[in-house]
């Protein structure tokens, strides 16, 4: 008889490879990560939602994880010359800090905290907005290489209405679908 | 917009610099090397009824051709309307015709990373272009017959990187959909011909960056 048992045939057990590198604390160390913003395809997917939906300013995220923390890179723009989409360009560009935390055994729930600096401008603001982001993510893991997240943000900045502070809190509006690289 | 095509340069870089540590390979993801795809979001949309919205990708058909781990995609998109109308209302008579021919084409590479035996992410990089053409003739019949025949050209082009996802549902099927990041420029030269006297021609051009998000299901066919 044998003392290990192996792996259910057709179901892939990725969490158990973490085990493999002693020196990495969670499966997603020393990974890169790419999520692309999904939440147009969803929303038309989805049949309840009828309404307008809001994606946010960004679409892409690019993470590179080291043991425990990622630098991030947030990417956002609509950026035109044509005068029939006046009063929707918009640019954001956003660099920071990640951590990631399991809330499940499994890790396949997990959280993130994370603090940006954000660049971001649009078409209706007198100047350019700086400042400093700070996001709460929650995360599914469906599988080691693939995970569904959103995030709040709370944002503190210039750019504001008449070239006035920026305050902002920002409830999870994107649903991001990530790929992990190795 | 140089710090913008700096950071895509790094991302892509990056991306393929990542090892594929996947124990599928290409040819068991792709068992067929050419793959033709239809944007199927209005069906969902429509026939379905799940959501009204209407798709946004400026293309309705895809063509792509695995050579490797590399494969060659493009897709394709025409448009071609012709409209002629007489109108005698209010005790005028005025015919009108208008001729539009618009298409949007693009090509280029990509490179998959297998996520796993059904999930494929891709990267790679497009070449875009679209040309349009559209005129109008007006003819008024009643202040002695005059004649407006108004043209519109335009001519685009651009390029910008790809981000794609691919779920495969068998051997033959496969649903997709991407973001993209385009830089695209056009320009467009008006003409204006009264009474067969050319007018002078107007010209213009726009120029855009957009990161378009994943809004369009594309379903394939592998043969």
């Amino acid at each position: 008889m044998s003392g290990q048992s192996e792996p259910k045939k057709g179901k892939e057990n990725v969490y158990a490879e973490e085990d493999e590198y002693e020196d990495d604390p969670y499966f997603w160390s020393y990974s890169k990560e790419i999520g692309i913003n999904f939440t147009p395809l969803i929303s038309k997917l989805v049949p309840f939602n009828l309404g307008q939906n809001q994606s946010g300013n960004i679409g892409l995220i690019w993470k590179k994880y080291y043991s425990k923390r990622a630098f991030r890179v947030s990417l956002g723009a609509s950026i035109t010359e044509n005068f029939e989409n006046v009063g929707t360009d918009f640019f954001y560009l956003a660099f920071g800090l990640e951590r990631r935390y399991p809330i499940t055994k499994d890790k396949k729930i997990t959280y993130t905290s994370a603090w940006d600096i954000f660049l971001q401008g649009n078409e209706n603001d007198e100047g350019p907005g700086l400042g400093l982001v700070k996001g709460y993510g929650f995360e599914y893991h469906i599988t080691k290489r693939i995970f569904l997240s959103t995030e709040a943000q709370f944002k503190l900045g210039t750019g504001g209405q008449e070239g006035g502070p920026l305050i902002e809190f920002l409830l999870p509006t994107a649903v991001f679908v990530n790929v992990r690289l190795y | 917009m140089k710090l913008l095509y700096c950071l895509i340069f790094l991302i892509c870089f990056s991306l393929r610099s990542s090892g594929q540590s996947s124990k599928y390979s290409i040819k068991d993801f792709y068992a067929y090397k050419n793959e033709l795809g239809i944007n199927f979001t209005n069906v969902l949309g429509n026939v379905l009824s799940l959501n009204p919205e209407n798709a946004n990708s400026p293309y309705g058909l895809t063509y792509r051709k695995h050579i490797g781990m590399i494969t060659f995609r493009s897709a394709f998109n025409i448009n071609v309307t012709q409209r002629e109308e007489n109108d005698f209302s209010s005790g005028l008579f005025i015919n009108r015709k208008l001729n539009i021919v618009t298409s949007d084409f693009r090509i280029g590479l990509e490179k998959h990373l297998i996520l796993n035996k059904s999930v494929l992410f891709s990267y790679g990089i497009d070449l875009l272009g679209s040309v349009g053409n559209e005129k109008s003739e007006i003819q008024d019949f009643n202040l002695g017959g005059n004649t407006f025949i108004s043209t519109e050209k335009t001519f685009g082009g651009g390029l910008g990187p790809v981000l794609r996802l691919e779920y495969k549902i068998s051997d033959r099927i496969f649903i997709s959909s991407e973001s993209t990041l385009y830089a695209f420029t056009a320009k467009t030269t008006e003409s204006l011909i009264i009474n067969g006297l050319p007018q002078e021609d107007t010209k213009s051009s726009d120029s855009s960056l957009i990161l378009v998000l994943p809004q369009s299901l594309f379903f394939n066919i592998s043969f």
